[in-house]
């Protein structure tokens, strides 16, 4: 038996595609498909919070214990930023989100090859896919853009989730990895979004590639999207106990907080006596810094992201 | 005071009578453990069709009514 914790929901395709990716699942477990993990990340809004600690801890956790009921293991992680797809053009942001995530994925014990990339601006879903999204899954994304740096119009948004260079579902490529979405609660309904972009693609002619997801139910606010309460990564450089003692708080309803937080902000504290925590927030402290950062960790990194850091650089 | 929240409510799907079902294995054999198996994989809790977080059981005794 191979079972999920219970903080864990699985997203599967729907009754169209199902089979191709329990049989990719199949060969995966018998070492003759990849796995690749593709992890999103959104327009950084307010800074990057001392949080993503915490919310790589709890991937980290995940990929040692998810993962491997699932398949044998993942070949590589792939983490890109749809901050260009939100209409967000502040590249040097959406590279530090990268190398902050990235980053914090190897101090929390993640070994295995990461790639960090860039989702292009440009629409990729073709038009000629008819997409017709429930009006309640509509009206979310209408809510979440609002209180995120989302300049995009909210439902092609959350339709290109299925783009090439977001989560790639659609491909005409039969050899392909299977790729495992890992996200927090609110990817559940992009994952949902994407279904229904899979569904109209089939229907459309346009072919698509197995992926399964596992969404951590109990992360309630994208790692990106800092609350007005929480510290900043920053403010760990001065003082860890108090740093850690705020994202307490700011997880705390019975202090105003918000209880979404409270996962990632217990995971943090284990991160309060590390040596090697001050150098890596340094590291990211800057677009120019965390472009030297990602090259010292060797991460991989993809064509979009490569020409921006061509100009950043 | 920050919402419970950031983003509205995963946890309480509504109920809709006529949803599709996400997993033809669990409409073919609902289940009888609260649990969602696809290649073998068991989970207590699934994402259905509206993105919402479900029990397996629930969205099983869904897709079999």
């Amino acid at each position: 038996m191979r079972g999920l914790s219970e903080s864990v929901a699985l997203a599967t395709p729907t009754d169209g595609d199902l089979a191709e990716t329990e049989a990719a699942i199949y060969q995966a477990r018998r070492g003759e498909r990849e796995v690749e993990i593709r992890i999103g990340v959104g327009p950084l809004t307010g800074g990057i919070p001392l949080r993503v600690l915490g919310h790589a801890a709890c991937i980290a956790e995940s990929l040692r214990t998810d993962v491997p009921a699932v398949v044998r293991h993942a070949d590589r992680i792939c983490i890109f930023s749809s901050a260009l797809k939100a209409g967000n053009t502040n590249m040097g942001t959406a590279l530090q989100s990268l190398a902050a995530l990235g980053g914090a994925l190897r101090l929390s014990g993640v070994t295995c090859p990461l790639l960090l990339d860039l989702a292009a601006a440009d629409q990729e879903v073709p038009a000629t896919v008819p997409i017709n999204l429930p009006r309640s899954l509509v009206q979310w994304f209408e809510r979440a853009a609002l209180r995120s740096s989302n300049n995009a119009d909210p439902t092609r948004y959350a339709i290109e989730h299925a783009a090439p260079t977001m989560f790639a579902d659609l491909s005409e490529d039969r050899d392909v990895p299977l790729r495992l979405t890992i996200g927090s609660a609110p990817e559940a309904r992009f994952w949902a979004a994407r279904m229904h972009v899979r569904a109209a693609a089939i229907t459309a002619g346009f072919h698509v590639v197995p992926a399964l997801g596992l969404i951590l139910k109990s992360l309630l606010v994208p790692w990106y999207s800092r609350t007005a309460a929480e510290p900043l990564l920053t403010d760990m450089k001065f003082s860890a106990a108090s740093a850690i003692a705020s994202l307490d708080d700011a997880s705390n309803p019975e202090k105003k907080g918000n209880s979404g937080l409270k996962r990632e902000a217990r995971a943090t504290r284990r991160f309060m006596q590390r040596s090697d925590v001050i150098p890596f927030i340094e590291a990211v402290s800057d677009t120019r810094k965390a472009a030297v950062y990602v090259r010292e960790c060797g991460f991989g990194i993809g064509a979009h992201l490569a020409r921006e850091m061509a100009v950043l650089l | 005071m920050e919402p419970l929240s950031m983003f509205p409510s995963l946890e309480t799907p509504a109920p809709h009578a006529d949803r599709k079902p996400l997993l033809s294995e669990l409409r073919e054999k609902p289940s009888t453990c609260g649990k969602s198996k696809l290649a073998g994989i068991f989970a207590r809790f699934v994402v259905d069709a509206d993105g919402d977080i479900v029990p397996a059981e629930q969205l099983a005794v869904r897709c079999a009514g």
